[in-house]
């Protein structure tokens, strides 16, 4: 085995939970609210149903391909050839959610908080401890998001409370007014963004130490992180209206920053900037971890650890050279990275489990025949 | 001058990594690890040098336009 380390179930729901609030926090609001106006909270509930039917679907996969990674599933299922092509087109999937978060905190941080630093500088800081992270293995980022969830917790309960004294519900009206489908096309974007972007826990699910329980942590990791980001959309609508909402490149900061509690209780916005740079954490070290540690699993090395200097490298080169600028990013994101995320996240381990049923049934068949 | 700071970074990562992997005799290690490394370096000489790439995610958009131009029509 490549990894000896074991996450219990609770620390399973609390990656899951960081990971699904992740970057959707950051880019959701404005995305969503693009096609569904003031109905976005409607598609943040359809899109919660369909993100933990497809969550129940990948705890299926853990019980149909047990101990298994999704890496040694395809290659268990496809064989050597067409095992290894789908499994590359995986981990440039994982290479790419990374690349593409390291590029929103780049872009983040220098538009925001520190303009005139050289984007690299922070990128640097922020893959150092994310290779020291996976380094150290999924036991010691499972106890980190263990003391990470408190703190995330109490700040966002602190900036929602803030702010309920600017909420108006007329901002919220009429509902539905255009009828559905804005808000289905609004719940694609919040079902692929937040919840379909899990499927990287099919490389983690065979280390959790209670195989047995792992449907309903990951079923209630889904659902908390899904609760938080319906009350970010529902905020950022009541607070600022739809059409603020989506013109904001970063709505919820926006919002943070009109907090003021009688006068003295302002300028909260680092808070929500630490509560993003918690979560992004997680989602990128989870996903460079799966990328390094599925690579080692395809070519059958002795050790990950090795490759996590120079994928670092890789990632924040590629970072700021994947798109020229913020609109071409935000363009291709909002029309195309959703398929390309369904590709992975939807259609890839439906076909695996249902080979992998079929496969069982054909056995059982056999077995009872003789 | 950031050419040579790529340089000392991609030599600092060699010094640590590869007298381990040699001692440890991981062979195969060693050539991903290659790999991997000048594809790094490659990536960060292109974008110090300012080379710029008019289009990269165009593969994406040729692969998924149809997909997506269908559910527009369909959800508009």
């Amino acid at each position: 085995m490549l990894e000896k380390g074991k996450i219990s179930t609770r620390q399973l729901a609390i990656l899951v939970m960081l990971l699904t609030i992740g970057d959707s926090i950051l880019i959701i609001p404005s995305s969503t609210t693009h096609y569904a106006r003031q109905n976005a909270w409607i598609s943040t509930l359809i899109g919660m149903i369909a993100g933990l039917l497809a969550v129940y679907m990948y705890s299926k996969f853990a019980k149909s391909y047990p101990k298994l990674t999704l890496i040694q599933a395809i290659q268990k299922t496809f064989g050597k050839w067409i095992g290894t092509i789908i499994s590359l087109t995986v981990l440039m999937y994982f290479l790419m959610v990374a690349v593409g978060s390291m590029r929103e905190i780049g872009d983040f941080v220098t538009s925001e908080m520190l303009p005139g630093t050289p984007i690299p500088a922070t990128l640097i800081l922020f893959i150092l401890i994310v290779i020291m992270a996976s380094r150290l293995g999924i036991e010691v980022i499972g106890r980190a998001s263990e003391i990470f969830i408190p703190m995330f917790i109490v700040l966002f309960l602190i900036q929602t409370s803030a702010i309920i004294p600017q909420m108006e519900m007329v901002r919220m009206l009429p509902i539905l007014e255009d009828g559905i489908k804005p808000v289905l096309r609004g719940a694609i974007s919040i079902t692929t963004y937040t919840f379909l972007e899990t499927v990287v826990f099919l490389m983690i699910l065979p280390y959790v130490n209670q195989q047995k329980k792992i449907t309903k942590s990951f079923l209630l990791g889904t659902l908390l992180g899904g609760i938080v980001i319906f009350i970010t959309l529902i905020v950022s609508i009541l607070v600022l209206g739809p059409d603020l909402t989506t013109r904001d490149v970063y709505p919820s900061y926006n919002i943070a920053r009109r907090i003021s509690v009688g006068g003295f209780f302002e300028r909260v916005e680092a808070m929500i900037a630490l509560q993003w740079m918690l979560t992004l954490f997680i989602k990128v070290t989870l996903y460079f971890y799966a990328f390094i540690l599925g690579l080692s699993q395809l070519l059958n090395l002795k050790e990950y650890r090795v490759l996590s200097l120079p994928t670092g490298i890789i990632l924040v080169a590629l970072a700021p050279l994947i798109a020229p600028n913020f609109t071409y990013y935000n363009a291709i994101f909002d029309n195309y990275w959703v398929y390309y995320v369904i590709t992975f996240g939807i259609f890839l381990p439906l076909v695996l489990l249902s080979v992998g049923m079929f496969r069982r049934a054909l056995s059982k068949d056999l077995t009872s025949r003789n | 001058m950031s050419i040579v700071a790529i340089l000392i970074i991609v030599a600092v990562i060699i010094a640590i990594e590869v007298p381990l992997m040699l001692r440890k005799k991981l062979i195969k290690e060693l050539w991903v690890f290659s790999f991997l490394l000048l594809l790094g370096t490659f990536f960060s000489l292109i974008y110090v040098m300012n080379i710029t790439i008019s289009d990269p995610l165009a593969w994406m958009v040729f692969i998924y336009k149809p997909v997506a131009d269908m559910v527009n029509a369909w959800l508009s």
